[in-house]
């Protein structure tokens, strides 16, 4: 549905330490920033892609150049298999956008005016675009608040009457830049049930989604791409995105009576890396088992063989990598 | 799709809506022609020494000639973010710092709809003020004389040739706020010269020599003549319906080079990232 091919984007960018008289009557010294190195991914009919990346990544370039706000200096964008400067128009039609959510909205305007003054830019009008509008209420979770002033509701209202009006043409791909950037915690949960339960099943739009919060990405995407530096560093699914970093399952076992213990009888065990043990001045041991990399730790042999070498198990803790482990590595500099 | 002239419409009713949600500026922006006119009336009182109930028949023709001028000039006179051509810079302006004329740029209609829609709003204000202040001067300057249907064509043609002027101006107007994101330059260096060298307030008869050969290449100075002689018999420039002719050709050089300019501005400001930053 989406496909972007070796996109590149530099800006130049004034200098702001330029000297006062120069500013006001000089040429004020730029600097060329590449914020676009050279990105390609696909996204495809019904998924959900999101682009992960620290700010200033390019994720939000990447997407203006989709939704044709921005011109790319080279490579190809196409939506729905149309060019998105040649076939401007024709890609617009397709798209609803949401870019700083809460303020891309008429906050003099009530919410209803709002959804019906975009529904006509779209050409959606007359009795289609009453019952869209009362639709998209019920979809948003505003149909009670639909006729007040938009400067009246929260933040987390402003957006998701964004995304309404992005949707009120259905769109059959809908961009979604940082949408729960400024929620807290409740509503940003309330905001990725509604995309992940109510958007998505109602509308069964393509949704390619921008954030820096790694917990967003692993719980709504399929696919995930994540950007470093302008260039797509790593792209698949999230566990597999998890799986691409020599991160592995950790198991961690206080244990009595295992200050003895041979622990190369663990080692030996498959899928074990490494294990170290560590004497706690309780007297019991604090043992570390790690995995290999795409592998768990069998806890059940592990157990059996300490037990049976007349260790006593007390707390027993499991932890695996996590995005946000990948993410970091990923986009170490 | 629908037409651009629906889209346009459609853009300048939401215009109508924001602008009544800030209340109190909408009715300063309303009224203020209104206010306006009062230094005007005062000034041309007070140079023939009259009050304006015993002023007698030239001072009452020379406080009507002002007056027209001023009512003609309405777009371009006093109250700045209430007209046309600055109007559709503002309401840009505006939208550009809500952060609202991106999402309307994503739409797929044409960007120039979307800015000459919110031009339609100021056009409309412009209208009004035009009728309220004739409404006005036939209540304050009453004449007995007949105005011939020819006259009045004038008048018309005059006050359409320069509501389109406007509109063209507006289009690079908007494009020079879209490019400098300030109105001040705009307001100091085009639209004050604009507004003096009309004949509006200054005749340009009375005007030094070199800014009244700069005034003479103001289309608008012609609007604002032929306008005045409509109404009052007196005109200072050319034949009546030349001036329209210049009027409508500048509307029409006005508008051709605003929809270059404005599209230039948009296709370069894609590349630069201008356009959708806020």
């Amino acid at each position: 549905m989406i496909e972007v091919k070796n996109l590149r984007k530099e800006f130049k960018q004034n200098r702001a330490d330029a000297g006062l008289l120069r500013m006001l009557f000089g040429r004020v010294p730029s600097e060329t920033v590449t914020a676009l190195e050279d990105v390609t991914f696909n996204v495809e009919e019904g998924e959900f892609y999101s682009l992960l990346g620290r700010n200033g990544a390019g994720k939000t370039t990447t997407i203006k150049v989709i939704c044709t706000l921005l011109l790319a200096d080279s490579g190809t964008v196409t939506v729905g298999g149309h060019d998105v400067e040649r076939e401007s128009s024709s890609v617009r039609a397709m798209l609803g956008v949401s870019i700083r959510g809460e303020r891309s909205v008429y906050w003099r305007l009530s919410g209803r005016q709002n959804l019906a003054y975009f529904g006509r830019l779209y050409d959606v009008k007359g009795a289609a675009l009453r019952n869209r509008i009362e639709e998209i209420g019920e979809i948003v979770g505003l149909s009670e608040r639909l006729d007040d002033y938009v400067e009246r509701y929260s933040m987390g209202m402003k957006q998701r009457l964004a995304i309404g009006c992005a949707l009120i043409h259905r769109p059959r791909v809908l961009l979604l830049d940082e949408p729960t950037i400024g929620l807290d915690a409740a509503s940003a949960r309330d905001f990725r049930d509604f995309i992940s339960h109510e958007l998505r099943a109602r509308e069964n739009v393509t949704i390619l989604y921008t954030t820096h919060y790694m917990h967003e990405a692993e719980e709504m995407s399929d696919r995930i791409g994540i950007v470093n530096h302008g260039r797509i560093v790593a792209e698949g699914t999230p566990s597999k995105i998890i799986g691409m970093v020599p991160g592995n399952s950790v198991v961690t076992i206080d244990a009595k009576n295992a200050v003895n213990i041979d622990l190369s009888t663990l080692s030996a065990l498959d899928s074990i890396e490494r294990v170290h043990a560590e004497s706690l001045d309780s007297g019991s041991s604090k043992i570390r088992i790690e995995a290999v990399v795409g592998t768990e730790v069998p806890v059940a042999d592990v157990v059996h063989r300490l037990t049976s070498l007349g260790a006593e198990i007390g707390n027993l803790s499991v932890s695996r990598p996590t995005l946000e482990d990948a993410f970091l590595r990923l986009t170490a500099d | 799709m629908s037409s651009n002239l629906a889209i346009a419409m459609h853009v300048a009713k939401k215009e109508l809506r924001v602008q009544i949600g800030y209340r109190n500026k909408f009715i300063a922006d309303v009224l203020s022609h209104v206010i306006g006119i009062v230094p005007i009336l005062l000034i041309t009182l007070a140079l023939s020494g009259s009050s304006l109930n015993d002023i007698d028949g030239i001072t009452r023709a020379n406080a009507l000639f002002v007056f027209l001028g001023y009512a003609a000039f309405m777009a371009f006179g006093f109250g700045t973010p209430i007209m046309i051509y600055t109007g559709m810079a503002w309401g840009i302006s505006e939208e550009l710092q809500t952060g609202t004329i991106e999402r309307n740029f994503l739409a797929p209609v044409s960007r120039h709809t979307i800015v000459a829609g919110i031009g339609i709003y100021y056009a409309c204000l412009y209208a009004f003020h035009v009728t309220t202040l004739m409404i006005l001067a036939f209540f304050l300057f009453p004449s007995t004389a007949e105005i011939p249907v020819g006259n009045l064509a004038v008048a018309g043609t005059a006050a359409l040739g320069l509501i389109a002027l406007s509109a063209g101006l507006g289009l690079s107007s908007a494009a020079m706020f879209l490019m400098i994101r300030d109105g001040s330059l705009f307001l100091l260096f085009v639209h004050r010269p604009f507004m003096i060298l009309s004949g509006a307030i200054f005749l340009i008869e009375l005007l030094p020599g070199p800014l009244k050969l700069i005034a003479l290449v103001n289309p608008v100075a012609y609007g604002v003549d032929a306008f005045r002689w409509a109404f009052s018999g007196h005109g200072t420039l050319e034949d009546p319906w030349l001036e329209v002719g210049i009027v409508w050709a500048g509307a029409l050089v006005a508008a051709i080079v605003g929809v270059i300019v404005l599209g230039r501005v948009i296709r370069r400001q894609s590349r630069t990232g201008e356009l959708s930053r806020i």
